[in-house]
């Protein structure tokens, strides 16, 4: 149930709505826009009586939500989350602008992680990204270097003040991960890890939440919802391709779900072209096709070396190649009213 | 960083040291008195759970947030823990 408030509510006559929602064993979300605010009602709807509600004072109208998530739907909040990284924070995911995370799939080593970083932030890119705990298909494949590649990760933001995000695999290794991590990843298989959603949303980190490979987009919201209903509000979520039957590529990239997603919920929509495609020549068409339909942000794989990756270096661009890529990327955000800076690197590469 | 930063910033971080301390004392001594609650909530035969009583009391820290320019939100979800943690200690006790 969603509580619309009069315009310019004062701060005790809203006090007394939200207490008396809480008062009947509900909890309460506050969205305050420049005019009125809403309340959100989280909880058994029955437990509350309309009638009562209405007659208290600064309540325009009650609405119920239909939907089974309420934090993530887009009727809880007045306007976009937009969240806000780095030290000073600024990067924005959500904003105008649209972000791409960078790096390897896995920390491999410290020079490799330091050239990369280096290279990607040259070209634009504003987060790296890399696997420090691996969900691997195999468990004889490389599994990552664990603690190890967090440290790694760390002295590459000291040196380079790219903020980094990592995947976190297990609920006991949550606090782990956020002493080192910027955005902690809840990769596609753990979309439905219901122990680790819970976990992680217990930590105020932001958080960049998968779709699991045969998630339906409610799947996702309500995945995102586990997050957000322990206090974590700051989750961004991400189209990573799903399983179908076509196998030219690793998964099928659902473009509809980006502005499906930006219609249902009020979150940032990340893409991540390079396992929708699971080649890397298909990483740039897909990454355009993906900002072209409203994306926030990109993930993408980088490899200096992608012959020679631990995992994944089918899918894993060059830095030339990423070079190129974000100029296109910046062409087509310009195309649909956004923008996305490249850096002087990418200049000299095209050059 | 100067020597000067260095010692304001270490002078500061014992500072901030000594309040956590005050400050899971505090929550400590809070929950011995939730414990204490409990005790003549079941002599009384009333459940541990009084949701308008919690509601009145995070209405109540969230005003004084206000009062004091802190980000009403964050407290109030502050406080919904402290709650939870109550709660726990009282079913538990």
């Amino acid at each position: 149930m969603i509580i619309v408030t009069t315009a310019g509510i004062s701060a005790d006559a809203l006090d007394r709505i939200i207490e008396h929602v809480e008062a009947a064993g509900l909890r309460t979300h506050v969205s305050r826009g420049a005019q009125r605010t809403i309340v959100g009602c989280i909880g058994e709807d029955g437990l509350l009586s309309e009638h009562g509600l209405t007659q208290l004072e600064g309540v325009e109208r009650v609405m119920p939500v239909l939907k089974p998530y309420k934090l993530a739907s887009r009727e809880f909040s007045l306007g976009d989350t937009a969240i806000r990284l780095g030290d000073p924070a600024d990067t924005t995911i959500g904003g105008r602008d649209v972000i791409v995370m960078a790096g390897p799939c896995s920390v491999e080593g410290r020079d490799m992680m330091f050239d990369t970083a280096r290279a990607v932030q040259q070209s634009g890119a504003r987060l790296l990204r890399g696997g420090a705990f691996k969900p691997r298909s195999s468990p004889y494949a490389f599994q990552g270097m664990g603690e190890e590649g967090l440290r790694i990760m760390a002295d590459v933001r000291a040196e380079t003040g790219m903020p980094i995000v990592t995947e976190v695999m297990d609920p006991r290794q949550v606090e782990l991960v956020a002493s080192y991590a910027d955005v902690m990843q809840i990769g596609a298989r753990n979309m439905q890890n219901f122990s680790l959603l819970s976990e992680v949303g217990k930590v105020q980190r932001p958080v960049l939440l998968k779709r699991g490979l045969s998630g339906t987009i409610t799947e996702l919201l309500m995945a995102a919802e586990y997050v957000m209903a322990q206090g974590n509000g700051d989750v961004m979520l991400c189209e990573r391709g799903i399983r179908t039957y076509e196998t030219a590529t690793r998964n099928t990239m659902d473009v509809a779900a980006i502005p499906v997603l930006k219609r249902e919920t009020h979150l940032p929509v990340i893409v991540d072209p390079s396992h929708a495609g699971g080649r890397a020549h298909l990483v740039t068409p897909l990454a355009l096709a993906a900002v072209a339909a409203g994306a926030d942000g990109l993930i993408v794989e980088v490899h200096p070396d992608p012959k020679c990756a631990k995992s994944d270096g089918e899918q894993s661009l060059t830095p030339t190649a990423f070079a190129q890529m974000m100029g296109q990327v910046q062409a087509v955000a310009r195309a649909v009213g956004r923008d996305c800076a490249v850096g002087s690197w990418r200049d000299e590469v095209m050059a | 960083m100067s020597p000067a930063d260095l010692m304001q910033l270490t002078a500061l971080r014992e500072e901030i040291e000594l309040l956590d301390a005050t400050l899971v004392d505090t929550i400590a001594r809070r929950m011995t008195l939730a414990k204490e609650i409990r005790v003549v909530k079941q002599r009384a035969g009333q459940p541990v759970l009084d949701p308008a009583r919690e509601a009145a009391v995070v209405a109540r820290a969230s005003a004084r947030a206000r009062v004091a320019g802190l980000p009403e939100d964050e407290i109030r979800a502050l406080y919904w823990k402290l709650m939870a943690l109550a709660r726990r200690v009282q079913v538990e006790s």
